[in-house]
């Protein structure tokens, strides 16, 4: 229950986190002129104007960012792991540092399996 | 009741007190942290002027006086302001007004778990210096300050560029890779003092090792300082991993599209998640608000609880000031890594570094029963 209680400020803060960003975009919307034109509204892109490079922006992209989610993922759920771990760790003793270092033994091999397919050889 | 008569209550003194502290606390800390940020623009321009020998801000002055420059940063907001609002034609609106604010919110509630003097009792209220004190500690600073990437890689798609794609994409890649090192080398920290709460890691610093060491993170784990201070640099894209803002690949990437106080914001978070990542440094590796060989127990005994917190704060800023001098003093002295080098290093140096250490801290730890 004290537990509990003691992330209500959090909540107080993300409120007022929360209304930061609404005032400025609204003190921009309110302040700023608004003369919007066709052209000033395209693209910053060069040469390419609206009707022949429709909206081929988001269907593609480089496959080497997915493979860095993927790791990311791996590595990530590994350091949630580590946290709880590190915080008892001197309960655990010598058995839960033998635990932890196959776990991470099995991690790393993961990371010189992609190492060695190239996922960082990037060109 | 007369309003002396109630404030000495015990109800007014244990319930209602402590409540309107901590509302106080939690609209305080964003507020400071959010007014830092002029302040940070200005060391900004006046460290490029004094390390690259460029003018620096001269120009805006009022009546002649311009205030060693301070008057930039407020000039800044108002031209901020008043820019047109601009929508482009393939934005998806929504996302694209959306996702600044979801940069900015994270950045700002990063800050709340951290402590900037130690708790004080006046007449048997407890006042705390720490806008929540929860058990996970940092990691909610972790899981918090992760949950910016959403806004960036929503900016970067929702503004219907390919640059704008392109750049949110490789910053999102960039941040959550070095998020893991930044997460990891922190471990053989909290297994040294077994917490990951704030407020008592920066306590078990006040003590001295061998009677005249102060018992600060660096000294106990310099290669966990080393691996943080790159991660941190890379996670708040600045140089030399500046990445998700190159001219000449992908013009301002993920904020290409962005004009006026919604590119501020931009600007805003990554000025804050400095800040924070500073705040962090300090927290962890260099004693917090301690003052060195002045423990917070002495520090009472000799000030008393109205004057040392003050002093912890000055202590805390201080330190807190001279990383984000670090932060300014590398933006303007080294150049920038390639991409594929920044990803390299992240996954093929510093990880298997950073799980070293821990392994290493924890051989240590078990062999020396520490």
């Amino acid at each position: 229950m004290q537990s509990t209680i003691s992330y209500i400020p959090l909540l107080m803060t993300m409120v007022f986190a929360c209304a930061v960003p609404f005032i400025l975009i609204a003190a921009d919307y309110l302040l700023g002129p608004k003369r919007p034109d066709a052209r000033k509204q395209t693209t910053y892109e060069c040469g390419f104007t609206f009707e022949e490079y429709e909206d081929t922006y988001s269907d593609r992209l480089y496959v080497r960012f997915i493979t860095v989610a993927m790791l990311f993922i791996l590595f990530d759920v590994e350091a949630i792991f580590l946290f709880p771990w590190a915080v008892s760790f001197k309960e655990f003793g010598l058995e839960g540092f033998i635990e932890m270092l196959f776990f991470a033994a099995v991690l790393l091999l993961g990371l010189y399996y992609a190492a060695k397919k190239g996922v960082f050889e990037w060109d | 009741m007369s309003l002396e008569h109630y404030i000495s209550t015990y109800v007014f003194k244990t319930l209602y007190l402590p409540i309107m502290i901590k509302v106080i606390l939690a609209v305080a800390f964003p507020l400071v942290v959010l007014s830092a940020i002029p302040i940070l623009v200005w060391m900004e321009r006046r460290g490029a002027g004094l390390i690259q020998d460029r003018m620096g801000p001269n120009r805006s002055n009022i009546a002649g006086y311009n205030l060693l420059g301070l008057l930039h940063p407020l000039n800044d907001a108002i031209k901020m302001v008043m820019k047109e609002t601009l929508t482009p034609a393939r934005a998806k609106v929504l996302f694209y007004y959306l996702a600044p604010a979801l940069v900015v919110i994270p950045a700002i509630m990063a800050f709340a778990v951290i402590p900037v003097a130690a708790p004080v009792e006046i007449e048997g209220v407890k006042i705390p210096f720490q806008v929540a004190t929860i058990d996970p500690g940092l990691l909610y600073i972790f899981a918090i300050s992760s949950l910016g990437v959403y806004g960036i890689m929503m900016a970067g798609w929702a503004s219907g560029n390919k640059f704008s794609m392109l750049g949110g994409v490789r910053a999102a890649s960039q941040m959550l890779s070095y998020e893991v090192v930044l997460g990891i080398s922190l471990v053989s920290l909290f297994m040294i003092y077994s917490d990951c709460e704030p407020a008592a890691i920066v306590e078990a610093q006040g003590a001295l090792m061998f009677g005249f060491i102060p018992k600060w993170g660096i000294i106990l784990s310099p290669v966990a300082f080393f691996l943080f201070i790159t991660a941190a640099f890379a996670e708040c894209n600045r140089t030399p991993f500046d990445l998700p803002e190159a001219d000449s690949e992908i013009v301002a990437g993920h904020h290409l599209e962005y004009g006026g106080m919604k590119f501020a914001m931009f600007m805003m978070s990554e000025y804050l998640s400095i800040i924070t990542m500073s705040a962090i440094v300090t927290t962890m590796f260099f004693g917090g608000y301690q003052i060195p060989f002045l423990p917070t127990e002495k520090l009472h005994y000799l000030a008393g609880p109205f004057i040392s917190p003050f002093l912890q704060i000055g202590a805390f800023s201080v330190k807190t000031l001279f990383f984000i001098w670090l932060y300014i003093w590398a933006r303007w002295t080294l150049p920038r890594f390639r991409y594929d080098q920044v990803m390299k290093l992240c996954y093929l140096r510093l990880f298997p570094i950073a799980l070293a250490n821990i392994f290493i801290t924890g051989l240590v730890i078990l062999f020396f029963k520490l």
